[in-house]
This record gives C-alpha cells, sequence and structure tokens, in this order.
C-alpha cells in the first residue's frame, strides 16, 4: 500500500515536473518509417519529457484537427523527401493548426522538396534551390565533412542568436555540427529570429556535381544564410525552421567536431535541440499576465471612473513558465502605455523585489493621469523575440472636473470682479445723487424749454 | 502755446458756468466710468486673458454703463430738447435705469 502511494506520488510529481502549456501529443512525419532509428536518442529526449510520440511515415493518412479541433498539439516534419503531403493533410491545413495554437518544427535537407519549401515560404522563409548544401572550405568538420566539406561546425558564441529566451548559449557544451541547407528570412518580418547563421566563409551551392567549376554567385553566402530559424505567430504558436535532419541525429548528437586544427571538442548539437525544442513546444520562456491593479494614490480599490490630473498607482504581475512550473518573471522593460487613439503617457515600470516567498514578478508604476478626459486604455504591449508576446488592455474613464469642482473666485480675476461691482454701486450712488441731490432747477429748466 | 491755454480756459470758464449741475454730474459719473475701464485693460495686457470670461464682463459692464450715461446726457441736455420732443428727462432717467438692470444681469451671468 505505502510502495503504490509512493509509486503514485512519484508519478504525479513526474507529470507535474512536465512540460509543454500547449499540451503532449505530438505528430512526427517521416520519409519513411525505416529514419525512426536515426533518431532514437530524439525520441528518448522527447519522451523524457512526456511527450506522446506518433510516429508517422508520409504514406499514411493522417488529419491534424477534427471538428475544429486539433488532434496533436505539436507537429515534427522530418521528412524532406515529401513530394506531397499525407491524405488529409495540405498546407492550408498546417497554418489553421497553427493558428489553432499548434507549434512546429520543420527540418529539412539538401534534398528538400516543394511542399515543405511552400510552406516556409508561408512564413518569409525561403530556402535554397534543390540539391543544394552549405558549403564551406574553411569551417567543415574534419571527420563528417572531409569529402564534401558540406557538414560544417557553427561557433555558437559568434553565429548564435544572443536571445537566452529561445536557446541560451552557456548551456551548450560545444560547437554545433550542421549538413543540411541554407534558408534566407525576410529581414522585414519582425516576427522571424534567425537562431543559427552560416559563418563568414560558407557559401551554399549545389553539393551533387561538385566537380564542376562555379560559373555564377551564390544566391546566399556567409552570415545571410540561416541555418536555424524561429517565428513565434501572433497567437504565440511557435515554429521553428531547420535547414538539417542530420542535426537531430544520433550521429550528430554523439559526434565531436573538430576543425582543421582545431582540438576535438563535444558535440553541441543535444542541448541545442533540446532547448529549441522545448521553446518551440512551449516548455519555457511563455509569460502569463497574472494580474493587473490599478488605483489612486492612498486607496486599495480600482475607482469606477478616474478624473484627470489624478495620481493613480498601475501594477501588474507577469509570471514566466519553465521547468513545468510558473516562476517570476524578470525584466526591466516593461512599459506602460496610456491610450486614447494615441499614447498619452508612456512610462517604464519598475519591478519590485522578489524574495523567497515570490510567485510573480510585480511591476508597478505611480502616474499623473494626463490633462484629458476620455475613455483610456491602460495598456502593457510587451513583445520579445522569444517570450510570449503580452497584450495587456485595461479600459478606464476619465472623467473632467464637475462644474462645482472648480474653484468659485479666481483670484487672477479679482480686478474684474471688482470692477463689475463698482459699476453697480456707481449706478446707485449716481442715481441717488441724481434724483436727490438738489438737482431739480435742471429739470425744471428743461421743461420750460 | 498760450492761445491753447487761453481756449482751455474759456471752455473752462464756459463749461462751469454754462453747464447745468446734473449734466455735470453725469459728466463726472462718466469720467469715473471711463476711468475703470482704462484700469482693467491695462491689467489685461499685463495679466494677460485668463479668466476671459471675467474680463469681458468686468470690461463690457464699464463700457455699457458709460454708453448709457452718454445716451442719459444726450437725452436730458436742454439744448437737444429740440430732437426729442416726446423724451422727457424722467423717462430718459427711467429708460436709463431699466438698460442699467439689463445690463449688470447679463454682466453678472457673465461674470464666473
Amino acid at each position: 500500500m505505502r510502495a503504490s502511494i509512493l509509486l503514485s506520488t512519484l508519478a504525479m510529481a513526474l507529470v507535474a515536473q512536465a512540460t509543454s502549456l500547449t499540451g503532449l501529443r505530438t505528430l512526427v512525419l517521416l520519409d519513411t518509417l525505416d529514419d525512426v532509428l536515426i533518431y532514437t536518442e530524439l525520441w528518448s529526449d522527447l519522451e523524457g519529457r512526456h511527450f506522446n510520440l506518433t510516429l508517422n511515415d508520409v504514406s499514411t493518412p493522417v488529419s491534424l484537427t477534427k471538428y475544429d479541433r486539433r488532434l496533436y498539439d505539436h507537429l515534427i516534419f522530418l521528412a524532406p523527401n515529401m513530394k506531397e503531403y499525407p491524405k488529409g493533410m495540405n498546407a492550408k491545413e498546417v497554418i489553421g493548426f497553427m493558428a489553432e495554437g499548434g507549434n512546429v518544427i520543420l527540418a529539412g535537407s539538401s534534398e528538400l522538396a516543394n511542399p515543405l519549401r511552400e510552406l516556409s515560404r508561408e512564413f518569409d522563409v525561403e530556402f535554397d534551390n534543390r540539391y543544394t548544401s552549405v558549403l564551406d572550405h574553411f569551417n567543415y568538420d574534419k571527420e563528417l565533412g572531409q569529402a564534401k566539406h558540406d557538414t560544417i561546425v557553427v561557433d555558437p558564441s559568434s553565429h548564435m542568436s544572443k536571445i537566452d529566451a529561445i536557446v541560451p548559449q552557456d548551456k551548450l557544451p560545444g560547437p554545433i555540427l550542421f549538413r543540411g541547407i541554407g534558408h534566407s528570412v525576410n529581414p522585414k518580418n519582425s516576427l522571424l529570429t534567425p537562431i543559427l547563421w552560416a559563418p563568414q566563409e560558407a557559401y551554399s551551392w549545389e553539393s551533387v556535381n561538385l566537380d564542376e567549376s562555379a560559373d555564377q554567385d551564390p544566391l546566399i553566402a556567409g552570415k545571410d544564410i540561416s541555418l536555424v530559424s524561429v517565428m513565434q505567430a501572433r497567437n504565440n504558436a511557435r515554429i521553428a525552421f531547420l535547414g538539417s535532419t542530420d542535426m537531430l541525429s544520433d550521429a550528430f548528437f554523439s559526434a565531436s567536431p573538430k576543425k582543421q586544427g582545431d582540438k576535438e571538442t563535444v558535440s553541441g548539437n543535444r542541448k541545442f535541440i533540446e532547448e529549441l525544442t522545448k521553446w518551440t513546444f512551449q516548455e519555457k520562456s511563455a509569460l502569463d499576465v497574472v494580474a493587473v491593479q490599478h488605483h489612486k494614490v492612498g486607496e486599495e480599490e480600482a475607482p469606477a471612473h478616474y478624473r484627470i490630473k489624478d495620481n493613480m498607482t498601475y501594477t501588474i504581475s507577469l509570471a514566466e513558465y519553465h521547468e513545468g512550473e510558473w516562476h517570476p518573471f524578470s525584466a526591466d522593460d516593461v512599459q506602460l502605455e496610456l491610450i486614447m487613439l494615441d499614447p498619452y503617457v508612456r512610462k517604464t515600470l519598475e519591478q519590485l523585489e522578489l524574495n523567497d516567498q515570490s510567485t510573480v514578478g510585480t511591476f508597478t508604476t505611480t502616474l499623473q493621469l494626463p490633462d484629458q478626459y476620455g475613455v483610456f486604455k491602460f495598456m502593457v504591449n510587451y513583445k520579445r523575440p522569444g517570450l510570449t508576446y503580452i497584450e495587456s488592455v485595461t479600459t478606464v474613464g476619465i472623467h473632467p472636473f464637475r462644474h462645482d469642482q472648480y474653484p468659485r473666485f479666481i483670484s487672477q480675476a479679482k480686478p474684474y470682479y471688482t470692477s463689475a461691482a463698482s459699476m453697480g454701486v456707481g449706478l446707485l450712488v449716481f442715481s441717488f445723487v441724481y434724483l436727490w441731490g438738489g438737482l431739480d432747477s435742471t429739470v425744471k429748466t428743461t421743461k420750460k424749454a | 502755446m498760450n492761445d491753447i491755454k487761453t481756449a482751455a480756459n474759456s471752455l473752462l470758464t464756459a463749461y462751469i458756468k454754462d453747464t447745468p449741475k446734473s449734466l455735470k454730474l453725469i459728466d463726472s459719473y462718466m469720467v469715473y466710468v471711463l476711468l475703470t475701464g482704462i484700469i482693467q485693460f491695462v491689467y489685461v495686457v499685463i495679466a494677460g486673458t485668463f479668466p476671459n470670461n471675467a474680463f469681458l464682463a468686468g470690461f463690457i459692464s464699464t463700457v455699457a454703463s458709460f454708453v448709457l450715461a452718454a445716451n442719459l446726457r444726450i437725452q436730458t441736455n436742454p439744448k437737444n430738447a429740440s430732437q426729442f420732443p416726446t423724451t422727457s428727462p424722467e423717462r430718459a432717467f427711467a429708460d436709463f435705469l431699466a438698460c442699467n438692470v439689463v445690463v449688470h444681469f447679463a454682466v453678472a451671468n457673465f461674470l464666473g
């Protein structure tokens, strides 16, 4: 009995330690089911994080949604040769799957076929022509890339994005191995973030007939070649593009990358893929607004409405999800905007100090409302690459002064009050003297005339 | 210069001698009103127009008082009697008072 309780507690602890905010149902599409054996380490990593993997080859019919509900939470494309989507699936379905909040990992290779190219194009990611590879005659791996110089060693300290929310640099034990196709991302698309790019000397060229000399410039070269990019859609669904299925393979996970003339190192691929999948599958860097409070200075409750020029305090609590739990979020760039069509006030919120009991990060500021009445929005619009987009809107009314809330007499206008009064008194005095001041003679004179 | 002095002197003498007392009273009242108006105008130039309604009310009260007093003076001047055959001085003064009441109502309302 005790053992079973212990076991169930342990199981619950394990479940609690998990994992993805979206869910655990994962569909993996492979070119053939034989490829399952290439990625055994990946499967065990994902299952260790409690994902339920469904491994399908591309000839098996599959549907992503049923009755407008997602049947899977995550989708992994490890099928670069896929000429046609499996029956029951198409690009529109995949985009609809993301619109419903599903996350996608799309891995390509030199043989990347049309359907996945077109799908990537929907996200402003353009893979280079078919049968091209990223080649580098300086940074190739001594062992895996000896023949074609197509397995390149990428140094994360200089060729990886510095955004720790996605792949933190200090967690990688060594350089990253890459063999596959390069892509370019539209720099104008602010939702897209390149994570890994090629060394300066690399270029993207056909890897089939290497003996033929090049007769034109490569389409993309050097740092313009993105190797891994990610996108977070406006609904916070995440997608990662990798130019290389080999990056995820057991062979690359356990390789010892060695550049010409360098020492042997440990491959960072396993950790890189772990962090990348954690990010993509919403296991980390997910933010949530826990509470929004606002009140006048010296009060506790939110008023029904404010009055112009009131002093008020705004507080927002944010939590960040990682390691299967919500933690306090820390940042120094959360801003509050007070908007009526235009922002009237924009102020950076200050974070309260965290202590042991903190479960949320609390950001607060005290400000004076503008001298403008109307319906305003208190808005925290916090959008940073790698983090869930936060858009918290609180609508409040700001009233003008009532007629009896103004000062009754304005000291500046006292001369005018005096003048008006003196005109009245003057009239009385004048009338009194005119009528009873002994001026009758005049009137009589007038009458005679 | 001397001529101007002589002319001013004779004007003053004639005014003191020939003008009826009631008109002199109206004149002094008008001078008082005029000075009040000028003081306010100087003040608004220095202090700015901020309570604009109060300034307008105060200034308009002086202007209106001045105009009404001028009307009263014209209508009660014996020399103008031929122009106002139907208007007795009593009637003119009654008009003057009635108009002043209206003016001061408006001013009090507009003062703020």
